[in-house]
């Protein structure tokens, strides 16, 4: 019998994951309906967008098939059917991973990430490897062996990053959902210049396992798609705790429906807009957004009131030595003797061996970090830079939970701007890593955070709200984020023109 | 504080770098911005106490030897290996 709903007969890629998913368990549509609308989606736009790393349809093909049978046996599964797209720092069993370096170039794990595991556990379809900064290092997507991403508002802008192929994909409708992880603002960050919203959880809600590591007590694995109950649904697949990780919270997790519970939510939240991310850097446009956005909040009821996190002034420079220290250490791994990239100069012994392929295999960007990091964990410079940088840590944990005792949450803007042209801040380190300046705080302290789009500047290109509230208190995190998206309708109201700035745009309504 | 070419070069041998001249003055010039944006840091006052937050913990598990079944995966990857053996240059020198 057929049992297609009317509605079904056409995929239009307007569809949430959690439609998607909802028709695909009622076999209402088939799997391989969804999934060949994406693939002829992703075949059209991966060059122009160099969202992808690595792409292949019979993988695909092969997990739909499995899928089909899963389902014929009756077997209920959350995410069924639903392409996802996964950086390219998340290992994927058999499937090169490469963190976009050359000194992986040919690396395939022997073992899928945990995250991958559940998601390939829930039902969904591992839709290729994304395009991203080398090893997560960079704010633009712009630092791959791979090439530079396009941003689908504007294909002369950077797509923020690094999880910039990520987010472009979602943002270009060719995935409903990608994984992304955050270092520093990684998800957030490309998510508001991409339009769509972007999630990192807390520290520890998402095993870190199977995740190439930069800088191991600030990454966390995130969601990106272009609706909150999206990123609500993937996060009850892959926040669980893994004893293979060993900074896995061993508590139990809020189930889909707590995590989007408008219910059980408070009735009236209290909520900081911080000022310190509203100061220098921000662009006035940016800024105009937020006040938009708390005027909306208070027309609503909500309290909002600004809160200082006095601290913060000094994340910037904290968060460089803790990182740079952390993966000067990681990335001491890449020495072309195990596996990856090996040189093929004549060495006379081990240490040029190591020399070499690490001097070939890493581009500048990782370079400069890895010595940077190596510099300040070195004698006579260790207590001045990395043990200060620690005490500013605290400080600014400190700062923050002492403004959760006043608020329940936290807002401010996600990036100071909008996506910029390529190459534009190439020239200039500090330049770009000030575009971190709104959400390294919670990577310092470990506190969940969201992006949402919630405006265009004067270049039609997207502005992205921020939402950060205590730690493990996602379902509050998730309501807010929730009114505001409904009140803004940015999805809606606002689509990608696929064009560069040179070009006809064509922009909904 | 003002980096030097010295400075530079010990923190690329500390890496296990090399570098050209060109990229040694390039990474002289940037580590020199971003050492002068952190110098704000000068201004923290240094009392404030230590360590992390006190919410994250380390879970630790049973120290269990368990069996990989991924050796000869792994072994595959090696860009060099001989009977189960990563191949290396010569480590010691002949006498």
């Amino acid at each position: 019998m057929d049992k297609r709903a009317p509605e079904a007969s056409k995929l239009d890629f307007q569809r949430s994951a959690e439609e998607l998913v909802s028709l695909v368990r009622r076999r209402q549509i088939p799997v391989k309906e969804v999934v060949d609308s994406y693939k002829a989606k992703t075949k059209d736009l991966r060059e122009k967008l160099n969202t992808h790393v690595f792409y292949d349809e019979e993988s695909i093909d092969f997990q739909v098939k499995d899928l089909e049978k899963r389902l014929d046996l009756g077997h209920e599964l959350v995410l069924a059917g639903l392409p996802i797209l996964v950086k390219d720092n998340i290992c994927t069993k058999g499937i090169p991973t490469t963190a976009s370096s050359k000194i992986l170039k040919d690396y395939r794990p022997p073992e899928d990430a945990f995250v991958v595991q559940k998601i390939r556990e829930a039902g969904g379809i591992i839709f290729g490897k994304a395009n991203c900064d080398e090893f997560a290092m960079g704010s633009s997507n712009e630092n791959s062996f791979f090439g530079p991403v396009s941003n689908p508002w504007d294909l002369n802008c950077v797509p923020g990053g690094s999880s910039g192929g990520s987010a472009a994909a979602v943002a270009a409708a060719m995935v409903p959902i990608s994984i992304g992880s955050d270092t520093g603002g990684s998800v957030r960050q490309p998510a508001a210049m991409c339009g769509v919203v972007g999630l990192k959880p807390t520290y520890g809600y998402v095993s870190r396992r199977g995740l190439i590591a930069y800088a191991s007590s600030l990454d966390q694995i995130g969601p990106i798609g272009t609706n909150v109950r999206d990123l609500a649904l993937v996060l009850s697949v892959i926040g669980e705790h893994d004893s293979l990780d060993s900074t896995s919270n061993k508590d139990p997790r809020p189930d889909f429906k707590t995590l989007v519970g408008w219910s059980s939510a408070p009735k009236k939240l209290r909520i900081g807009l911080v000022d310190e991310f509203m100061g220098e850097g921000i662009s006035s446009q940016v800024k105009s957004s937020m006040i938009e956005c708390v005027e909306l909040l208070k027309g609503h009821g909500y309290v909002v009131e600004n809160v200082s996190i006095p601290n913060l002034k000094y994340s910037l420079a904290a968060y460089y030595i803790i990182a740079t220290a952390e993966a000067s250490s990681n990335l001491a791994r890449f020495d072309g003797v195990r596996y990856g990239y090996r040189s093929s100069s004549s060495v006379r012994n081990l240490e040029q061996l190591y020399q070499a392929s690490r001097s070939e295999g890493f581009s500048s960007e990782v370079k400069k970090r890895i010595m940077l990091g190596t510099f300040v964990l070195s004698h006579g410079y260790y207590e001045a830079y990395y043990g200060k940088a620690n005490k500013v840590r605290s400080a600014i944990s400190r700062d923050f939970n002492e403004a959760f005792r006043s608020y329940d949450l936290l807002i401010g803007p996600t990036s100071p701007v909008t996506a910029f042209s390529k190459g534009e801040k190439r020239q200039d380190a500090l330049s770009m890593y000030l575009l971190d300046i709104c959400t390294i705080a919670a990577n310092l302290t470990g506190i969940p955070s969201i992006s949402i789009p919630c405006g265009l500047d004067h270049k039609k290109l997207p502005i992205g709200l921020q939402i950060l509230g205590n730690r493990f208190q996602e379902p509050a995190l998730l309501s807010l984020a929730q009114i505001l998206e409904s009140e803004l309708k940015f999805s809606s109201r606002f689509k990608p023109s696929l064009h560069s700035s040179q070009e006809n745009k064509s922009f909904l309504p | 504080m003002l980096i030097t070419s010295q400075m530079v070069d010990k923190a690329a041998k500390l890496a296990h770098l090399i570098l050209t001249s060109q990229e040694q003055e390039w990474f002289q010039k940037e580590l020199q911005s971003i050492f002068d944006y952190m110098q704000l840091l000068s201004e923290f006052p240094g009392d404030l106490g230590e360590g992390k937050s006190e919410d994250q913990e380390t879970h630790m598990r049973a120290d269990v030897a368990v069996r990989s079944s991924v050796i000869e995966t792994m072994m595959g990857q090696a860009p060099q290996a001989a009977n189960q053996m990563f191949v290396v240059p010569r480590v010691v020198d002949k006498a």
